[in-house]
């Protein structure tokens, strides 16, 4: 076995370590808050880990910004063009998608929670679930009833 | 041949060679459009309109590819490896039959349905989101681009949360529904790109045909295994597999009914053939990791699957929520045909997607009837 801890490893990959922390706590918001609120904030957390995953993948070691080398004349560099070493744009792309994405699930769930404020006057997902337990309570009994004036 | 690919004119080509596209273009152009019109008397016959045409389409896409062979469209004419495809086989065409028949046979049932449960003001945008819905479904199975897979994903999905919340107005449990949903398909769809992010690292494509090639080129490395890892669990959660199906009773037990019916019968199969996709074409079985997850992992969670939720079904007073349980049940059966791992077990596996699509619509259906008549179910 290997040296388990490595230093320079370790700090080369310093994006990927940094990433996980992130979607972790992402993660553990989602799951241990009972606030809906502070529960999106969380799913966001946890969304832009990965949007900044795909990001540090495009890197590439000395690469520049993808921007084609134009001058305002529209006169093509075509020296600089030969010698420019470019980052990965692709993945910068996909994550704008992945951003608007996020956007319109944050916007959505958020709707969600002020519709659900006004029929159960609370945000607190232990309360609901208290309201919902006796809702169906109450529904089975119901069942019950009508089961029974069937037969 | 119908193989396309190289035809970079755009005029060149007719209405026959765009079929891939207009498959998901023509329900996603209705969306705006009934939003537009902006009118309840429009918004049904359009979006029926526009399932028909789908489903004509569809079947046209079925009978070219039938006798085996592939069309691949290319977007906006850039090649495969960089551009979008749309690739359609055998399988895929099938699937899109599917979904594109349930969608067109729903609608005559959701005019009633949604007009008894729905506030009258909410319908013009309902059939809109149901439009959506219906692309992202759609797109889902035509596209042979996997981050194009994530996008007509959240298509669905986002809409989908909209549909199940509508169920407000009957009872305000939808909310929680959908919200719960929302929360967990976004976690679903977020691991689902996190295993993108981690194949393109290893091999720098996202076209599914150029990935299966270049994963079995430079064989397995750990990027690629937990990539297949993210991806799977992922998808499962949309599939809704046994331990993740937590969503699903409460979001088709609180839906109104035609959406319940609509999404019963074609987003799990969707989110079903994803997987099959990535399990069979992207990766293959004859890696030993794709193969013990299935052996190991899918094998004994579909037989759990199909007893535990079938045996809590039984229990059920809502007629809805035990069609409901019944579905996560069925969904163990197609599970269990792909763990097995041949031929005949992902022919069945296909199979019992086609004959559960239609009797679960149906039992779906029969229950909103049973809610329009009586008031409940």
């Amino acid at each position: 076995m290997g040296k388990f801890f490595e230093l320079q490893f370790l700090t080369g990959h310093i994006h990927y370590l940094l990433f996980i922390v992130l979607m972790m706590t992402g993660l553990f918001i989602v799951v241990d808050k009972t606030n809906l609120v502070k529960k999106i904030i969380g799913l966001n957390i946890f969304q832009v880990s990965v949007f900044m995953f795909y990001v540090s993948i495009g890197k590439v070691t000395d690469g520049t910004a993808p921007i084609f080398p134009m001058d305002s004349n529209y006169h093509v560099d075509q020296a600089a063009m030969q010698t420019i070493l470019y980052s990965n744009p692709l993945p910068h792309v996909l994550i704008l998608t992945a951003i608007v994405v996020g956007i319109a699930t944050t916007s959505l769930g958020l709707a969600l929670i002020v519709r659900i404020r006004e029929s159960f006057n609370t945000i607190d997902e232990e309360d609901i679930l208290q309201i919902e337990q006796k809702m169906t309570r109450d529904d089975n009994q119901k069942y019950k009833y009508l089961l029974r004036d069937m037969l | 041949m119908a193989n396309i690919a190289h035809v970079a004119e755009h005029t060149a080509r007719d209405l026959i060679d765009h079929l891939p596209l207009l498959q998901v273009l023509v329900p996603f152009c209705t969306a705006p459009v009934i939003v537009l019109f902006g009118s309840r008397r429009f918004a049904w016959p359009l979006a029926f309109i526009s399932s028909v045409i789908s489903l004509v389409i569809s079947v046209m896409l079925m009978m070219i590819v039938r006798e085996g062979g592939y069309i691949s469209y290319t977007l906006g004419g850039w090649a495969p490896p960089l551009g979008i495809e749309y690739r359609i086989d055998a399988t895929n065409a099938f699937v899109l039959m599917l979904i594109s028949t349930i969608g067109t046979l729903v609608l005559p049932f959701a005019y009633t349905s949604i007009k008894n449960e729905i506030r009258n003001r909410d319908h013009t945008l309902l059939y809109a989101c149901w439009m959506l819905c219906f692309t992202g479904l759609l797109g889902m199975v035509a596209t042979g681009d996997a981050f194009n897979v994530f996008v007509f994903l959240e298509i669905s999905s986002l809409s989908t949360y909209v549909l199940v919340a509508q169920g407000a107005s009957k009872d305000r449990r939808a909310l929680t529904a959908a919200y719960d949903y929302l929360i967990m398909g976004t976690i679903g769809a977020t691991f689902f790109v996190i295993g993108l992010g981690m194949l393109y690292m290893a091999t720098g494509t996202l076209n599914l045909a150029d990935l299966a090639d270049r994963i079995a080129n430079q064989g397995a490395n750990r990027t690629v295994r937990s990539g297949f890892a993210f991806v799977i669990v992922g998808m499962g959660l949309k599939v809704a597999m046994f331990p993740l199906h937590l969503w699903l009773p409460k979001a088709y037990t609180f839906a109104p009914s035609a959406v319940t019916v609509f999404l019963s019968a074609t987003a799990t199969k969707a989110a079903l053939y994803v997987v099959m996709r990535f399990v069979f074409s992207v990766y293959n079985p004859d890696f030993s990791f794709a193969k013990n997850t299935l052996e190991i992992i899918f094998l004994p969670l579909a037989i759990i699957a199909m007893f535990s939720a079938s045996f809590v079904a039984v229990f059920q007073v809502n007629m809805k929520k035990m069609l409901a349980y019944s579905s996560i049940a069925q969904v163990g059966y197609m599970l269990l045909g792909i763990a097995i791992l041949n031929e005949a077990g992902l022919t069945a596996s296909l199979l019992h997607m086609f004959n559960h699509g239609f009797a679960k619509a149906l039992l779906f259906m029969g229950a909103g009837a049973v809610l329009v008549k009586t008031g409940v179910i």
